[in-house]
């Protein structure tokens, strides 16, 4: 039975394909340009066809347009930090992760750079019809959390930018690859992070970016890129221009063998409603989901309120090895919009390889903790 | 073998900007059954990005066009 139930941390298990093209990258080797033998060529070729199927992935016709990073923390701080701002106002989302709370946060304390929480409903829902009576006229960059990591919530992102029109839309995918539908050139998205170890099932220490007109940032990172090798700037023109150094070839080839084999989702999507709705008439647990089931993903959170979070969460592991997350998931402004700062929550996420009986048995044992700690 | 060896002597080089692009012309020069080479880039004629595709010159012109209908940035070099 998969008892791990962390997959926003990481998702686990990968698929076996994973494995295996890490294993051939390591008895082939070879690396991404900077000469023309056929390893070389193997290799580069490898990194390009895994450009393209993320390309497909998220929706766009811009394949050179998708630059490799080692995860999305590393892409949001290239984009957010290599961002020129004007006006120097930044419009977030109120569910962000301090992937992107730290960055904007640094520029706030640093470069005068000020941001403003979006209006929003009491589960971090975007209020559309408020967003438009925001005066946007001094924003320069609009950042939005596609799905919350501690809720689970899944923001309108199509509405969105049609409220925002031409000021760019910078979406954090960190959850959402690979678990919602993502389509930026549809939605007209101008920036999108991503990670691989997460939704794609992929390997750790590989992600990126898509960005729609490169010249809107600065590179983050300069360095060799195996082409203009006799100029000391850094090219114009993607993906070179991001892409500094040798980059994960080992994790690009463990992402294209998770890209390749994704699997169906192994649950029925009833079963996961059921487990939410016999959850929410728990009166000693306090549920952070959607207020509409139609905006929520697989990814929520329970806040004890007859014990500690931490406690909750080591009785579910001592006791039946349910593994969870306690804490606050490096998201205090998701917190603070859901009333569940500073204690945190502990967060289930599921994998496209749960079934129905292992919902059913994390249901019973989180009833069963529930019935040991509820009376403190 | 990805790298299918030319008989002729009359060749050309089509050189790039990025291996980005070296890599998609490739999948299209091969899908589109012309006979090509990768090769390094000749220090004599660019310090672009290290690998560039040699092919038959008189294959030159529907390879180009085939490439710029793909708005692939490249240009032909010949001996």
């Amino acid at each position: 039975m998969n008892l791990y139930f962390d997959n926003a941390s990481t998702s686990f298990p990968k698929p076996p394909e994973v494995g295996e093209y890490i294993n051939k990258y390591l008895s082939q080797g070879g690396t991404y340009g900077r000469a023309a033998y056929p390893r070389v060529f193997d290799a580069s070729k490898m990194v390009e066809e895994t450009r393209e199927l993320i390309s497909t992935k998220i929706g766009t016709s811009l394949i050179s347009n998708i630059l490799f990073t080692y995860n999305s923390t590393y892409a949001l701080n290239t984009i957010i930090q290599g961002f020129r701002y004007k006006q120097k106002q930044i419009l977030v989302s109120p569910l962000e992760h301090n992937a992107v709370g730290r960055p904007i946060e640094y520029l706030k304390q640093n470069a005068g750079v000020i941001f403003h929480i979006m209006p929003h409903f009491s589960d971090g829902l975007i209020n559309i019809d408020e967003l438009k009576r925001v005066n946007l006229s001094n924003i320069d960059l609009v950042i939005v959390n596609h799905v919350s990591n501690v809720n689970g919530l899944i923001q309108p992102l199509k509405e969105i930018k049609q409220v925002i029109r031409g000021i760019p839309l910078l979406v954090d995918a960190s959850q959402s690859l690979g678990k919602v539908e993502v389509n930026v050139d549809e939605w007209g998205i101008d920036m999108l992070a991503f990670t691989g170890h997460k939704g794609l099932l992929g390997p750790t220490g590989i992600g990126g970016f898509f960005i729609k007109e490169p010249d809107l940032i600065s590179p983050f990172v300069y360095g060799g890129t195996g082409s203009n090798s006799d100029k000391l700037i850094m090219p114009d023109y993607c993906p070179d221009k991001f892409e500094a150094g040798t980059q994960n070839i080992l994790g690009i080839y463990g992402l294209y063998g998770a890209l390749k084999h994704q699997p169906k989702l192994s649950y029925n999507i009833d079963a996961y409603k059921e487990l939410l709705r016999k959850l929410t008439q728990i009166n000693t647990l306090k549920l952070l989901i959607a207020n509409n089931i139609d905006n929520q993903s697989d990814v929520f959170s329970i806040v004890p309120l007859k014990t500690s979070v931490s406690n909750f969460t080591k009785q579910l592991y001592d006791i039946y090895k349910i593994e969870v997350r306690g804490g606050l998931h490096c998201s205090p402004i998701a917190h603070q919009t859901l009333k569940s700062y500073p204690q945190g929550a502990l967060r289930v996420s599921l994998s496209n390889y749960h079934t129905d009986k292992e919902l059913y048995y994390l249901l019973n044992c989180i009833l069963d903790v529930n019935e040991r700690t509820k009376n403190g | 073998m990805l790298m299918k060896e030319l008989k002729m002597d009359d060749n050309c080089l089509i050189l790039f900007k990025s291996v980005h692009d070296v890599i998609r012309s490739e999948k299209l020069i091969n899908s589109n059954g012309f006979s090509y080479q990768i090769i390094p880039v000749p220090s004599n004629i660019s310090s672009e990005c290290g690998m560039c595709i040699k092919i038959l010159k008189i294959n030159s012109v529907e390879i180009d066009n085939i490439l710029n209908i793909n708005n692939i940035n490249c240009k032909i070099y010949n001996k």
